[in-house]
């Protein structure tokens, strides 16, 4: 008796899952697809985000799709550090580490910071040379909200390297008025 | 001219990875913000900054309104020789803020 009506229940489950897993299937597919860039779909995320995250802004996405295209974004060689929690948005302290030789025959040739859910999601850009040595930079940011902070460091042969973070804002930039 | 600080090491042995820290004071105005008369505030902000050491460029940021007030940047050089490292900022209007620092580099 309850195996013959614990039959049908399976069926349908199984039909829900293999439902789910095609959609599942069709929306990762999408975005190499359609307007988001391949760049901007396989960038380094941070392992561990609170759930009610929103995720990336429109406004990220095409940044990145103007400034790297269709090229891919390669997870590793960079280190960002920033702290877990910040009270002040408007004075973030951010460090950068990229793994490289730094000599004539590899050497880190552009550095970009974005920040995805800040009104302008493009934080900086820095050009390093072989005179630079090791490539690590320290920098002040602006934070309008707790958000993902991704570093891009392109190598000069053109390979593209991403590292994130994730941090937590009490006081938001943008929001005070002027005093 | 605005008023900046810069710490680079006087001395170094040839070869030596150098860190340079440069502090710089000035507003940041997002353009994002409003006043208290709720209008918004006009973009003022530094755009670029370049550090030159021999002449060559060895350094260059851009930057975004993003970028805290009283901008501080810190990197790394690889100190070859003795001479001159020159330091400029740029504003959103063209105006250059420059400062120089020699270091001496002997074995």
């Amino acid at each position: 008796m309850n195996s013959n009506t614990s039959h049908p229940q399976i069926h349908t489950l199984n039909r829900r899952h293999f439902l789910k897993g095609a959609i599942a299937i069709s929306t990762m597919a999408l975005p190499l697809f359609g307007r988001d860039s391949l760049a901007a779909s396989s960038i380094a995320r941070p392992k561990e985000i609170p759930k009610d995250y929103p995720g990336p802004s429109e406004r990220f996405l095409n940044a990145i799709t103007s400034v790297y295209q269709q090229e891919p974004i390669s997870d590793g060689k960079v280190t960002l550090n920033m702290p877990v929690l910040a009270e002040n948005g408007n004075s973030v302290l951010l460090s950068v580490h990229v793994e490289s030789p730094m000599n004539k025959q590899q050497y880190v040739k552009r550095l970009r910071l974005f920040a995805e859910n800040n009104p302008l999601p493009e934080v900086a850009a820095f050009q390093l040379t072989p005179h630079s040595g090791t490539a690590q930079i320290s920098t002040r940011i602006r934070l309008s909200a707790s958000q993902i902070i991704t570093a891009i460091a392109t190598l000069n042969d053109g390979s593209h390297w991403a590292g994130s973070a994730f941090t937590t804002i009490t006081l938001p930039a943008c929001v005070e008025a002027f005093v | 001219m605005l008023n900046a600080r810069i710490s680079v090491p006087t001395s170094a042995i040839p070869g030596e990875v150098i860190e340079i820290k440069t502090l710089i004071s000035h507003p940041m105005e997002t353009g994002f913000r409003r006043g208290l008369d709720g209008e918004k505030m006009p973009r003022n902000i530094l755009k670029h900054f370049q550090c030159t050491y021999l002449d060559n460029v060895v350094f260059e940021a851009e930057f975004f309104p993003a970028i805290a007030a009283n901008p501080y940047l810190t990197f790394f050089i690889k100190a070859t020789q003795s001479g001159e490292l020159i330091f400029t900022w740029t504003d959103q209007n063209g105006k250059v803020t420059q400062k120089n620092r020699s270091i001496s580099v002997q074995p």
